[in-house]
């Protein structure tokens, strides 16, 4: 059963939904639809640019992009000044709206807008990253595959919508989603025209929410990246057994200080020897979020799951390297 | 540096943290003269790169350009006289 917006939305915080793609994929009509469509919800939209949208009653408000370095030089701690600035003001307008949507230019690094949502302490208390919804011109993409944006994009998303279907043959539609899923994983890929989804599909999706289960779905997890000639890959490391926290600390901690700049996104499930709780957690680049979730079922076989997206990542000794954590 | 101790989520940010960056930023407004409706970024940073220390918070008047502090402390740690001294090193 799909769950209602309504269900699924937090009441006390804003969700925020981070709209990414390519030039031309489809973003301001996802986000026309997003604006135009009876859910009930007071959206709030900033955009880089006017544009065509611009609808009465909405609140619209046009962004600047500004990348601000928190510490000088630190990947993770690269966030946009213009949107700390304009949530500042428009959560003295907490009433006035109950969804935020963050319209990314075609050429944005998403990384900056995600760690935004992470790193400023009254942003994370009062708003929550729902989701990053990535459109994908599913005629043109190849003409940029081997840009770091469009790369970037796709790695980043929870969420994709393979636009313009109908300019391409099922085949190429399989192979695209499959060098998809070869980047990304985690991603929910829904093939669209005119970028028509659900409303369900891309709001209220609550992708960064380690109290949502953070279930990955068993036939990913299974499958190694179909495209290994690509840079950015997604990899899963599934291991039974119990980590050695301490062991899985001090290699966390040397990974994402020499790798976190390539580890765009990594998310997983972890059995904590001692511990009769799951741990799970979540990081994007050098940015790491994690807790204690529910109990292991008696019923469920406990065990470990990581998931990464990244640039460069050998995938053989990560796995070696996890597995040296365990008891 | 325990990244599992560390781990910092909205489940755990508590009314004291909240009443806490009321705090900071009223005396940020008292001492560094700022604008009433500037705003503010109050970071609590768990840096993981070489030579950054293992926890600091950064404190942001959103100008333009930016002015950028930094107090070598976990934001719940900060006094007023952590403040004032950003105005003397300012």
């Amino acid at each position: 059963m799909v769950a209602t917006l309504e269900d699924k939305t937090d009441i006390k915080t804003v969700p925020v939904t981070v709209l990414t793609g390519y030039l031309g994929a489809g973003k301001t009509t996802l986000l026309n639809r997003i604006l135009t469509h009876e859910h009930g919800k007071k959206v709030a939209v900033i955009v880089n640019e006017f544009g065509e949208v611009g609808i009465d009653n909405q609140l619209v408000i046009d962004a600047d992009e500004e990348i601000f370095e928190m510490n000088n030089g630190c990947i993770c701690c690269t966030v946009r000044g213009d949107l700390i600035r304009i949530i500042g003001n428009l959560m003295r307008r907490r009433d006035k709206f109950d969804h935020l949507v963050i319209e990314t230019t075609g050429l944005a690094d998403p990384a900056p807008v995600i760690q935004t949502f992470f790193v400023d302490e009254e942003i994370q208390d009062q708003l929550d990253l729902d989701a990053v919804v990535t459109v994908v011109d599913a005629k043109h993409i190849h003409d940029h595959w081997d840009s770091d944006e469009a790369q970037e994009q796709i790695a980043f998303a929870n969420v994709i919508l393979l636009n313009k279907t109908d300019l391409v043959t099922p085949s190429e539609l399989d192979q695209l989603e499959q060098k998809i899923r070869g980047m990304n994983k985690m991603v929910k890929i829904y093939r669209t025209q005119n970028s028509k989804i659900e409303m369900d599909a891309v709001l209220g999706v609550r992708a960064f929410d380690l109290e949502q289960a953070l279930e990955i779905e068993p036939e990913l997890l299974g499958e190694d990246a179909h495209e290994h000639d690509e840079s950015v890959s997604s990899f899963a490391i599934v291991e039974s057994g119990a980590v050695d926290l301490e062991k899985l600390n001090s290699w966390l901690s040397e990974l994402l200080q020499t790798q976190g700049v390539n580890i765009f996104r990594m998310k997983g499930i972890l059995n904590v020897a001692g511990e009769s709780d799951r741990f799970v957690f979540q990081g994007v680049h050098m940015i790491f979020d994690g807790q204690p979730d529910r109990p292991w079922k008696a019923e469920e076989t406990r065990k470990n799951e990581l998931v990464f997206i990244g640039r460069d990542l050998d995938a053989e000794q990560l796995r070696q390297e996890f597995q040296a954590c365990l008891v | 540096m325990n990244l599992f101790a560390r781990s910092k989520t909205k489940k755990t940010q508590t009314n004291r943290d909240r009443q806490k960056l009321n705090q900071i930023k009223a005396w940020i407004g008292q001492v560094l003269d700022v604008e009433p409706d500037l705003a503010i970024s109050i970071n609590q940073l768990q840096c993981h790169e070489a030579g950054c220390p293992d926890v600091e918070t950064v404190i942001v008047l959103m100008t333009s350009p930016p002015q950028k502090y930094k107090i070598s402390k976990p934001l719940l740690e900060i006094t007023e006289q952590d403040i004032s001294q950003l105005k003397i090193n300012d």
